[in-house]
């Protein structure tokens, strides 16, 4: 290293020499795994993670209230943390946006009729 | 608006509340959103329909085999139907962690209780029950994990409350209130000095009777056994006088002529039509002359297959497999079969009192015996 170094004019940069990564494995292709009894079954999962997801974020929003009120976020006062009506609704419409961006290709059929509705009425 | 907490209810932690809440959250954007969307969706897809064959779907498997190539269609009744499966797994993981505790208090015996609690361990669950867990809700409502069992009880207030948003109010009375309110809106000089709910589950539509017509002696049956026992420690918590029994609603152990007035909330669609038959008859049996039995539900209506199709979410993706028979059911024809006279019959309805943009109003079906 230190010889090929020493040919090199001081100061210019190496051309990277390194590969990237391979990120496919040859062989076989991948086993077909699921059908599409399957795919409803990943949708349920899907759905229960972004519950997981959900209450995670309201955590961190509990964390946020009692550091607002200069309250050390420990477990015993997170359970403890009454929740205001409004900072409820607050969480509300954070999930509901959630869903809206999670749901996207669920609703995509729904979103380009309004569209085309859209369109049309303002041709008109 | 929380629930209201008396002494049953369970109580979530942080993290368990902040996942029921997703479970309304879901519910609520399934409800109101996703699945009347797919009245747009249809109609694109009617067009096509007709475009291609030259008319509309004749049938209601025709509707369906049309709506069923749009992924929307398919993909808003998995969603409602994982929002239905967390929903009640949400639940009752949390219930199950404090259930020692919860049945403990249950069953401990109150110094003056205002009302009474009569289990029957002899009873036999219908076939019918244990068939198909209603709502795809686990363990449906009759199943008790332990002795003193309110699991089920316990499941279904918090579920109910989950489910529907809140929309039924803090006590989930909304059922109750909208009918006891019909009764006494419509028939203001009926009075009636006993009462008996069939199927009462927790007791939240019975305890909205005990405060509408609060001089009369109120009854609750139930099949289930958790339910009853649930029902009794959540209506003495809110200091509410009600008589709970375990039994079936077709055959009690009421003496005959004893009430003024028996009733059932969102119950008949959950039963075969022979039982519901049998429901009428022992109504009949159980009521003075002059007494006032009433049911929500409708009688046969005309429907086009698209509204079929809109109203067959429950039918077919959460365990509501009787509702469909139910719809066939004439009322009106079943009362004059149970002793009701064709002359007292009567037909009422109201909005809803939730789901208002699923249902379009509730309608009730009553009787009084001659």
């Amino acid at each position: 290293m230190a010889a090929r170094k020493a040919t090199k004019p001081a100061g210019k940069r190496l051309t990277p020499v390194r590969l990237a990564r391979k990120r496919v494995a040859i062989g076989p292709p991948r086993p077909q795994y699921l059908d599409s009894r399957d795919a409803d079954k990943l949708m349920i999962m899907m759905l229960a993670l972004a519950a997981e997801v959900s209450a995670m974020r309201d955590r961190l929003d509990t964390h946020e209230a009692l550091a607002e009120k200069r309250v050390a976020p420990i477990s015993k006062r997170v359970e403890a943390y009454e929740l205001p009506a409004t900072r409820r609704a607050q969480r509300e419409s954070r999930r509901v946006a959630m869903l809206h961006r999670v749901l996207r290709v669920l609703t995509e059929e729904v979103d380009a009729i309004r569209e085309a509705a859209q369109g049309q009425a303002t041709q008109v | 608006m929380f629930q209201t907490q008396h002494a049953i209810l369970p109580k979530a932690t942080h993290d368990e509340f902040a996942r029921e809440e997703f479970c309304s959250t879901l519910r609520s954007v399934f409800t109101t959103e996703l699945w009347p969307a797919n009245s747009e969706v249809m109609k694109n897809h009617l067009a096509q329909h007709v475009a291609r064959h030259g008319q509309p779907p004749k049938s209601f498997r025709e509707a369906r085999e049309m709506m069923n190539e749009s992924f929307y269609w398919r993909g808003t009744q998995l969603v409602g139907r994982a929002a239905q499966e967390l929903l009640w797994d949400t639940v009752g993981e949390s219930i199950e962690r404090q259930l020692d505790e919860l049945n403990a208090k249950a069953a401990k015996p109150l110094k003056k209780p205002l009302g009474s609690l009569r289990v029957n361990p002899q009873l036999v669950i219908p076939k019918y029950i244990q068939a198909v867990d209603i709502h795809a809700m686990p363990g449906n409502f009759h199943t008790e994990l332990c002795e003193n069992d309110v699991f089920a009880g316990a499941l279904y207030d918090r579920g109910v409350y989950v489910f529907s948003f809140g929309g039924l109010g803090p006590l989930n009375a909304g059922l109750g209130a909208t009918m006891s309110g019909f009764i006494k809106s419509t028939y203001p000089n009926f009075k009636p000095k006993r009462i008996l709910e069939i199927g009462c589950g927790p007791g939240f539509t019975t305890t909205a009777f005990v405060d509408a017509f609060p001089a009369a002696e109120v009854h609750a049956l139930d099949i289930s056994a958790p339910m009853v026992r649930y029902g009794h420690a959540r209506a003495e918590s809110l200091g509410k006088r009600v008589h709970f029994l375990q039994a079936d609603g077709v055959h009690t152990d009421y003496p005959d002529n004893h009430f003024d007035l028996v009733y059932s909330c969102l119950v008949l669609h959950e039963c075969p039509v022979p039982v519901i038959k049998g429901i009428f008859r022992e109504c009949h049996r159980l009521l003075k002359p002059g007494g006032m039995m009433l049911h929500d539900g409708a009688s046969p209506q005309e429907h086009d297959v698209g509204t079929e199709l809109m109203m067959s979410f429950f039918a077919h993706n959460v365990n509501e497999p009787f509702s469909i028979g139910m719809s066939d059911l004439d009322y009106r024809k079943a009362y004059v079969e149970a002793g009701f006279s064709d002359a007292k019959f009567f037909e009422g309805a109201c909005p809803p009192a939730y789901l208002k943009e699923q249902l379009k109003s509730v309608s009730y079906v009553g009787s009084f015996k001659t």
